[in-house]
């Protein structure tokens, strides 16, 4: 499941890891999205928007941010 | 052939030949408009495969970081994997950069992709998977002597010197020693 949050952190520029249950209640919301006739990716950041924390706060744009951030995680472990 | 009786038999014969040999000459050294489209899309090719190669060993080291963020209790082999995915993210890059030393890339996926991807390896990931490694090796007492080396890596700082650092970059642009 870290490796979920870890995902959606660097997929919508998170603050932080998004936790298990915050990754569960997204998901939950993209599926309600998704029923309601929203693409899989409008689904995702709608829903990654209303209950992501910090969504696009940070920009892991590069290869270099995304390895920077890795390992800086990997060090304080 | 006719010539005026004032211009000396050397003229006559040498010219032709000269301007023969000179025509020969030239066509060997120069590129002829279908040679230079057939190399400018044989380094467009060229440049595709190596991004995609990077864009494996990429997602090859930073799964392997992934897993050892997100284990409970990580062991040396995970270490490990972290430590040889990276050599490979880095030798990869090296053979990048030697395709770039060598002209065998597009010149402008080099300036608007792959240039500033060389300069984040030179200035950022290299210095910082060293040290990053180190730093876990010590707390966990793990051996590890892994050493950043500019001649390890030599084709990447060879590139950061030939085509200029990133704006803003303070250290040292020939890297290590």
């Amino acid at each position: 499941m870290a490796d979920i949050g870890l995902n959606l952190k660097i997929k919508y520029g998170l603050s932080r890891d998004a936790t298990a249950v915050e990754t569960r209640n997204w998901y939950q919301l993209v599926e309600s999205y998704r029923r309601s006739g929203y693409s899989l990716e409008e689904s995702g950041e709608l829903a990654a928007r209303s209950i992501l924390p910090g969504y696009r706060t940070r920009v892991y744009a590069s290869e270099a941010d995304t390895i920077e951030m890795l390992l800086d995680q990997a060090k304080n472990k | 052939m006719t010539c005026p009786p004032e211009t000396p038999l050397w003229v006559t014969i040498g010219v032709p030949i000269a301007t023969f040999v000179a025509g020969f000459i030239t066509s060997r050294f120069t590129l002829s408009r279908k040679e230079k489209k057939d190399l400018e899309q044989d380094n467009y090719e060229n440049s595709l495969k190596l991004e995609e190669l990077q864009e494996k060993v990429y997602s090859a080291y930073t799964d392997a970081i992934k897993v050892y963020v997100g284990k409970e209790d990580v062991t040396l082999d995970d270490f490990v994997l972290i430590a040889t995915t990276g050599d490979k993210y880095f030798s990869q890059t090296s053979t990048l950069c030697s395709a770039i030393l060598s002209d065998k890339v597009d010149a402008s996926v080099r300036d608007n992709k792959l240039l500033a991807k060389v300069r984040d390896v030179a200035q950022r990931t290299l210095p910082k998977h060293y040290e990053t490694l180190k730093s876990i090796a010590e707390k966990k007492g793990w051996p590890y002597q892994g050493e950043l080396r500019r001649q390890d890596h030599e084709a990447i700082y060879a590139v950061v010197e030939r085509f200029g650092a990133a704006p803003g970059w303070t250290g040292s642009e020939s890297g290590p020693s």
